[in-house]
């Protein structure tokens, strides 16, 4: 028998957190630093037991205060961006529609490109990102509401001008910054990376991570609903203007606070979602945890690839890009009928 | 229960789109609604749907009036079966009925078995349920009409709004649609459509609603408003509405034919 995209959905999910775990400890054994499996064990088991130290003290900083934020922050990043596009692709009901259609991303990238120009702490650029980013949204999404007729397609042109806007923006600064320290920096920003993160970032994305997807979990057969389209959903009874409203501001907070601490981090929100689709099936209400592990998963594996790479240190963003978009082209031809 | 006093819609006040629209809507009823292209019968649809916000008028199911209700409580008392068209993302059918459930969930619950059951039943109901795990989009344009009939009875509401339930179907389909709505008036649904073909005021419905320029022209039963005047006035073009027999000797139908000019001249009635 036909294995059906919707069916097996429990042991399908049971099996990519397993996958999911897995790949979690194996990328600890990434890195310059050689180790085997047991150390790696021992020296994250000792946080919690006694185990006397039989390792050099400097493995306990590589694993405890860089790889481990690292790892976790790149399922944290590639589980947000996947659920938040996995969210707007259904509200939109459009496959093309990424996480940063509402100009969440060219906003961020304004508040870190200035913050930089400004010889500011690392700090202060991910605070600066995160604020720009929630102005540009709001700035979306009240020029809808102004302007527009309160529908879905007005606030994606909302959007895109605003994204359009903010471009500009951040050229203008990139032109005012210096070409020695600031303009490297700004461009390696907006091209991304999780080689700066911190236990702290964890922390910091932590709360607004979890309100985002309670949000969303609450609301996911209501959002559901909406891949119908917004009038139908109407009809169904579905409270349409609040509905958008908590998945605008989910998937913005989720978005938002990768984006400050990676940077801009392209495709996977977009990419993703479809090979969830192809797992478990359109049902947002799967989707939306589909999702998230897939996504964790692929930019775990694409950031794993970056750090096995001796010498240089690609940017994220730009590894994202190489791989989305074969990704997503082999899934155009796959599933295209399924889209029309 | 569904009643309409003196709906009145316009974009601009010097446009006026709809104009005094009053019409009752009994249980167990089926009003077709007629008109030409452009004339406000969706317009009036989405009135009633709270999709447009009515200008002036009232609308009341019971006695309640719909503007002072949530869509939910709208939508538990009045479903929209829209004209198919293909979703974003690969849905099966029964995904898409389910979605109809949403209108007597509460926010964060899910669907029951007893919720997937009700939308059993409505598929088996139109003989669709052997379909459930077709992909939608793959589904014909009559299979996909049927999918979005059975989502409005999965949301278990007693009025059921079609906006032109018969339209880009094949004689086959457009009257297992027809027969399809009868047997739902049957069972005590009321049931508002729109359509392009007058024969089917004929063939299904208890009510029609001749609509011109945002106005009613005639309303009341197909026999009596359905003629040959009326239809010519309200398609501007001769319409004759004559008999057909059919194989058996004893049984007319009426039947609508639009006629083309200079056929009338000569004949002045059908060929």
């Amino acid at each position: 028998m036909k294995i059906r995209s919707n069916d097996y959905f429990i042991i399908k999910t049971i099996l990519l957190i397993c996958l999911t775990i897995f790949l979690f400890f194996a990328s600890f054994l990434i890195g310059r630093f050689e180790m085997s499996i047991k150390t790696v064990w021992d020296i994250i088991l000792a946080q919690f037991i006694n185990i006397p130290q039989y390792w050099d003290a400097t493995l306990n900083t590589v694993i405890l205060q860089v790889r481990f934020p690292r790892i976790v922050l790149a399922i944290l990043v590639g589980g947000a961006l996947s659920v938040s596009g996995a969210s707007y692709q259904t509200l939109f009901k459009n496959p093309m529609v990424s996480p940063d259609i509402l100009g969440v991303s060219a906003g961020a990238g304004f508040g870190a490109a200035l913050a930089m120009i400004n010889n500011a702490s690392w700090w202060e650029v991910q605070v600066l990102a995160f604020i720009f980013g929630i102005i540009a949204v709001s700035a979306a999404y009240f020029i809808s509401h102004m302007f527009g007729d309160h529908s879905i397609t007005v606030l994606i042109l909302a959007g895109v001008v605003v994204s359009s806007l903010f471009q500009a923006l951040i050229s203008i600064v990139k032109t005012l910054a210096d070409t020695e320290n600031q303009l490297p920096s700004i461009t390696f920003w907006l091209m991304g990376s999780l080689g700066k993160c911190t236990n702290e970032d964890i922390l910091v994305m932590l709360p607004a991570l979890i309100f985002s997807l309670a949000m969303i979990f609450v609301f996911r057969h209501q959002i559901n609903a909406l891949a119908a389209g917004e009038d139908e959903a109407i009809t169904m009874g579905v409270n349409v203007p609040l509905v958008k409203l908590v998945v605008v501001i989910s998937s913005t907070l989720m978005t938002v606070s990768a984006v400050s601490i990676c940077g801009i981090v392209g495709w996977v929100g977009m990419v993703v979602p479809h090979i969830a689709r192809m797992i478990t099936g359109a049902n947002f209400s799967k989707l939306a945890a589909t999702s998230f592990i897939v996504g964790g998963a692929f930019l775990l594996i694409i950031d794993n690839v970056i750090r096995g790479v001796e010498g240089a240190e690609l940017p994220l963003g730009v590894m994202t890009a190489l791989v989305g978009t074969p990704v997503f082209v082999i899934l155009l031809s796959r599933v295209k009928k399924g889209w029309s | 229960m569904l009643t309409v006093k003196g709906l009145s819609y316009f974009y601009h006040p010097d446009r006026i789109i709809l104009k005094d629209i009053s019409f009752a809507l009994e249980s167990h009823d089926i009003l077709c609604m007629l008109g030409p292209n452009g004339t406000g019968k969706t317009t009036l649809l989405r009135c009633l749907l709270a999709l447009n916000k009515m200008k002036s008028g009232r609308i009341e199911i019971d006695g309640l009036d719909l503007t002072r209700t949530s869509a939910k409580k709208r939508a538990q008392m009045m479903a929209y079966v829209p004209q198919a068209t293909t979703m974003a993302f690969p849905y099966e059918a029964r995904e898409v009925v389910l979605m109809g459930r949403v209108a007597h969930l509460s926010t964060g619950k899910r669907p029951t078995k007893k919720d997937r059951m009700i939308s059993d039943e409505a598929m088996e109901k139109l003989g669709i349920l052997h379909m459930s795990r077709y992909l939608f989009n793959e589904m014909s344009g009559g299979e996909k009409q049927m999918v979005l009939v059975a989502r409005a009875l999965a949301q278990q509401a007693q009025i059921l709004i079609m906006d032109e339930p018969t339209a880009n179907l094949d004689y086959c389909n457009q009257i297992r649609m027809l027969q399809v709505i009868k047997s739902l008036s049957e069972r005590g649904y009321s049931i508002l459509m729109t359509s392009h073909f007058p024969d089917h005021a004929f063939l299904a419905c208890n009510k029609a609603v001749l609509m011109r320029d945002g106005v009613i022209m005639a309303q009341g039963i197909p026999e009596e408003v359905v003629t040959t005047e009326n239809l010519s006035k309200l398609y501007a073009t001769p319409v004759s509405v004559t008999e057909a027999r059919l194989d058996d000797p004893d049984r007319f139908i009426k039947v609508c034919v639009p006629v083309m000019n200079d056929y009338k001249k000569e004949r002045g009635e059908i060929i």
